[in-house]
C-alpha cells in the first residue's frame, strides 16, 4: 500500500513539475526547501549554528488553510518569519505565485501587499501611543498611496465590520488599551487585511486570547478564507484548533518536517511517532472523564526535543521514538507517500512495520520496549 | 467514587476529610472610588488528596483567588469578608488563614500550604543554582538539616519529577521550560505540605510537556497524599485532571461539580458555552460559536446575573436577582447558581444532557 520514495526522486518529480507551475501558478505561496541557520555567539567568543529549519517545503493554495503544528522549538514561527520574509532563507526560495522573489524595495513592498503577518501577542503589535484609526490608516497609506483622506476613511470603517468591530467610528477612536484581547486581535486582522493581501500566516493567532472567544476568531478566520479566497497559514500547537480550521496538517519536529496531509488522515491515523505522541498528549475530554490513571499512565516521561545546535544523527526523533530501529540512528527516514496527499518521513514505511503505529499507544510502545530492554 | 478510588490505594492520610474550608471569601481591590469585588462570596471544600480544578477566563477572579488563598496578596487587594479554614494534618482545631498575620502565617508556608506560579522563570532566583534554592526552604524549616543534606535532599526531589541529579548545580536559565516548569513543583513539594496550589503551571509549555507534568504531578500526589487547587482557563485539560471542578465568572463561583457531571450534565449556561468552546479531537465537527461577547467589567458589574448579558438562555429576572449557588443534578455536590435551575430544575438538566449527546 505505501510505498517509500528515496529523498532523491520526490526532488526530481518537484523539478519535473516546476515549469506547469510556472505557467498557471496553482500555489499562490510557496516555501521551496528552505532552511535557515543562525549562528549564535557563545559566553567565550564561540559561535555555534542553530539549524532552526531544514529543508522545509509548504505550499498554500488559494483559499486553503494549512495548519502547522509542532512543539515550541520546532520551527514552525521561524519558517512563518520567511515566509513572512523577516528572515531571508539560508537555502532555498520563497516563491510567490510562481516567481520566485528579487530583493528589491519596490518587490518587497509588493510582496508585502499580499503577504501578511499576524503575531501571537495582541498586546504587543499595535501601537500602544496611537488610537485604532492611527493603527489601521498607516497600513492604507503605506500600501495605497493613491486613496483620497476620504476613502481611507471609508476603507477603514468597512474593514472595522468585517471582523464585526461596530460601531466602528466608535471603535477606530480607541486606544488600545481599551480594547479587549480579542478585539485588539481583530484589530490586528483587519490592519493585515487593509493591505488586501492574498495570504495571512497565522503565528498562533489565538493562543493568548479567551477560550470564549477563540472561536469567533477561528471562525472570522474561515469566513475570510470562504468570502475573500486567501490563503491562511495557521500555526499552532492546539491539534483540536487545527482540525477546526485547517484543510491540511503539517508536522515539524525539530526543524524538519516530518509528516503532512489532509487533516482527518493525520489526525486519525498518524504515519509518524512524533504526531502520533503530540495527538494522543492533546486534551480530548471525549475520551471519557474517569479513567484518568489509565489515560496519564506511562506519561511521566516523553521526553524533550533536541538541542538543534547539535541534532541527533540519522532520524531525529529516535531518542524519543519508541520504534526506532538500527536505520533511525544512522540515516535520516525516506518520505513515503501514503496516497491522497498524506505522507510521511519515517523508516518504519520503509521496514514494513507501519502497522505498529495503529496498534497501539506511545506510552505503552515506550514500557514495552523498556520491558524489552531490561529482559535482554 | 473519587473517594473510593483513592482508598484502594495506601495513601498517607485518610481521604474524604476537609483540609480547607473556604466561607463567603470575598476580595476587593481598593483603588480610587468605588472598591472593585474581584471575588465575591467564594465558599468552597476540598478534601484531602484531593484535586480541584478552578476554570475561569481571564478576569473571572481566578488568580485573585488563588493570591488570596496563599495570603500572597498585596495591595490595593483586600480580603474584606469570609474564612480560609485549614485543617491540619495532627487533628488540631482548625486555624483561620485569612485572620493570621505575617508571623504566624510563617509556620504553614511551604510545610502546609505551598504555591507553584505560571511563569516558573520569575518563580526561581536566576542568580542561585536550583539546589541552592532547594537548599534555602529546606533548611529555614529544618533547622537540623546541613548543607550537604539540604543538597542531598534538593537532589532527590528533582529526580521526583524525573531531573537528573546532576542538574542540582546548575542555573535556571540552564534548564528548558519544561524542567523548570518541573522543578518548581518539586520545590513547592519539598516540605511536604498538605496543599499546593497551582496557577496555571502549564500554560507556558506544550502539549507533550503538559501531558508530562499533569502526569507527575497525578503520581506525586498518588504518593504523597497532598490536595490540589489547579487553576486554569483550559476546561478540557481540567476535565481530564481534576476530581472536581468548580467554574468562576465575573468573581463568582457559578457551577462546581465533579468533572464527568461539569463534562456530561452540566447546569449553567456558561459551563455550556464553555466546555462547548473547545473544538473535539475526533468527533465529527460542526460549526461552534463559544460565547458571544465579552466578560463584564467588574468595576460595573451587570445587575442581576453577571453573565446575562452574554447568556443565550436569559429570562424573566435574570437582570434583577443574583441567583444562588444551589445543589442540582444526580450527582453528589453539584451545584449551579443560575434561576433555570430554580424555576424548573430537573427540565434544565435533561436538555443539557441532550447538547451533552450532540457533541461526542
Amino acid at each position: 500500500m505505501s510505498k517509500p520514495v528515496a529523498e532523491a526522486a520526490s526532488a526530481a518529480d518537484r523539478r519535473a513539475r516546476q515549469p506547469e507551475a510556472a505557467q498557471a501558478p496553482e500555489y499562490v505561496l510557496e516555501a521551496r526547501d528552505v532552511s535557515k541557520h543562525f549562528t549564535v555567539r557563545g559566553a567565550l567568543g564561540r559561535t555555534s549554528v542553530v539549524r532552526a529549519v531544514e529543508d522545509a517545503t509548504v505550499r498554500l493554495r488559494p483559499g486553503q488553510i494549512l495548519a502547522l503544528v509542532g512543539e515550541s522549538g520546532s520551527g514552525k514561527t521561524t519558517l512563518a518569519r520567511m515566509l513572512a520574509r523577516f528572515h531571508e532563507p539560508t537555502r532555498g526560495e520563497i516563491v510567490l505565485r510562481g516567481e520566485p522573489l528579487s530583493g528589491s524595495r519596490r518587490a518587497r513592498r509588493t510582496y508585502h501587499s499580499e503577504v501578511q503577518l499576524i503575531f501571537q501577542d495582541p498586546f504587543g503589535s499595535l501601537n500602544p501611543l496611537h488610537r485604532v484609526r492611527y493603527n489601521l490608516d498607516r497600513a492604507l497609506r503605506l500600501h495605497h498611496p493613491q486613496l483620497s483622506a476620504a476613502e481611507r476613511e471609508e476603507r477603514m470603517t468597512q474593514l472595522l465590520e468585517r471582523v464585526s468591530l461596530t460601531p466602528a467610528a466608535e471603535f477606530a477612536a480607541k486606544f488600545p488599551h481599551e480594547l479587549s484581547g480579542g478585539q485588539r486581535q481583530r484589530v490586528v486582522i483587519a490592519r493585515a487585511l487593509a493591505v488586501e493581501p492574498r495570504v495571512l500566516l497565522g503565528d498562533e493567532p489565538i493562543s493568548m486570547l479567551d477560550v470564549s472567544i477563540r472561536l469567533e476568531m477561528l471562525n472570522l478566520l474561515q469566513r475570510l478564507r470562504t468570502e475573500d479566497g486567501l490563503a491562511l497559514l495557521y500555526i499552532t500547537h492546539d491539534i483540536a484548533s487545527a482540525r477546526y480550521l485547517c484543510d491540511e496538517i503539517a508536522v515539524m519536529y525539530a526543524g524538519q518536517m516530518v509528516e503532512s496531509g489532509p487533516k482527518e488522515d493525520v489526525i486519525a491515523s498518524p504515519q509518524h511517532p512524533y504526531t502520533k505522541l503530540l495527538i494522543e498528549s492533546s486534551p480530548d475530554p471525549e475520551r471519557g472523564v474517569g479513567d484518568r490513571e489509565v489515560f496519564f499512565a506511562g506519561a511521566d516521561e516523553l521526553g524533550e526535543p533536541p538541542s538543534l545546535i547539535d541534532p541527533p544523527a540519522g532520524c531525529r526523533f529516535h531518542p524519543r521514538c519508541p520504534f526506532a530501529m538500527q536505520e533511525c540512528l544512522e540515516q535520516a527516514p525516506p518520505r513515503t507517500e501514503l496516497g491522497g496527499g498524506h505522507w510521511a518521513t519515517c523508516w518504519l514505511h520503509a521496514k514494513g512495520r507501519a502497522g505498529e503505529l495503529a496498534d497501539t499507544t506511545h506510552a505503552a510502545a515506550t514500557a514495552a520496549r523498556r520491558d524489552a530492554l531490561q529482559g535482554a | 467514587m473519587t473517594v473510593q478510588a483513592e482508598q484502594q490505594r495506601p495513601l498517607p492520610i485518610p481521604a474524604g476529610q476537609a483540609v480547607l474550608d473556604v466561607r463567603g471569601l470575598t476580595v476587593e481591590y481598593a483603588t480610587g472610588g468605588d472598591p472593585v469585588r474581584a471575588c465575591a462570596d467564594i465558599s468552597f471544600t476540598l478534601r484531602r488528596g484531593e484535586i480541584l480544578g478552578v476554570a475561569g477566563e481571564s478576569g473571572s477572579g481566578k488568580s485573585t483567588l488563588i493570591t488570596a488563598l496563599t495570603r500572597l496578596q498585596r495591595p490595593p487587594a483586600v480580603t474584606t469578608a469570609g474564612e480560609i479554614l485549614f485543617h491540619g494534618r495532627d487533628g488540631a482545631p482548625p486555624v483561620d488563614l485569612a485572620a493570621l498575620d505575617g508571623r504566624q502565617l510563617r509556620r504553614y508556608r511551604w510545610t502546609a500550604l505551598s504555591i507553584v506560579l505560571q511563569s516558573a522563570m520569575d518563580a526561581l532566583n536566576p542568580v542561585m543554582r536550583i539546589g541552592a534554592q532547594f537548599a534555602d526552604v529546606l533548611r529555614a524549616h529544618d533547622r537540623s538539616l546541613t548543607k550537604r543534606g539540604a543538597w542531598a535532599r534538593a537532589a532527590e526531589l528533582l529526580a521526583l519529577v524525573g531531573i537528573s541529579a546532576d542538574r542540582v548545580r546548575d542555573y535556571p536559565h540552564q534548564l528548558s521550560g519544561g524542567m523548570r516548569q518541573r522543578a518548581a513543583i518539586a520545590l513547592a513539594l519539598a516540605c511536604r505540605p498538605e496543599l499546593v496550589v497551582m496557577d496555571e503551571p502549564t500554560t507556558a509549555v506544550d502539549v507533550v510537556m503538559q501531558r508530562q507534568i499533569l502526569a507527575q504531578v497525578l503520581r506525586l500526589r498518588r504518593e504523597l497524599g497532598f490536595a490540589v487547587v489547579f487553576v486554569t482557563h483550559d476546561l478540557s485539560l481540567l476535565l481530564e485532571l481534576a476530581d472536581r471542578i468548580a467554574v468562576m465568572y465575573a468573581g463568582r463561583i457559578v457551577e462546581v461539580g465533579e468533572a464527568a457531571a461539569i463534562y456530561g450534565a452540566p447546569r449553567h449556561p456558561y459551563t455550556q458555552g464553555l466546555r462547548d468552546s473547545f473544538p473535539p479531537l475526533r468527533a465529527p465537527l460542526r460549526k461552534l460559536n463559544g460565547i458571544p461577547g465579552t466578560p463584564p467589567d467588574l468595576r460595573r458589574p451587570p445587575a442581576g446575573c453577571p453573565f446575562h448579558p452574554r447568556c443565550p438562555r436569559r429570562t424573566d429576572g435574570c437582570d434583577e436577582r443574583l441567583p444562588a449557588l444551589l445543589p442540582v443534578g444526580r450527582g453528589p455536590g453539584h451545584e449551579a447558581a443560575c434561576l433555570l435551575n430554580e424555576n424548573d430544575g430537573d427540565n434544565g438538566g435533561d436538555n443539557d444532557g441532550e447538547n451533552g449527546g450532540d457533541t461526542r
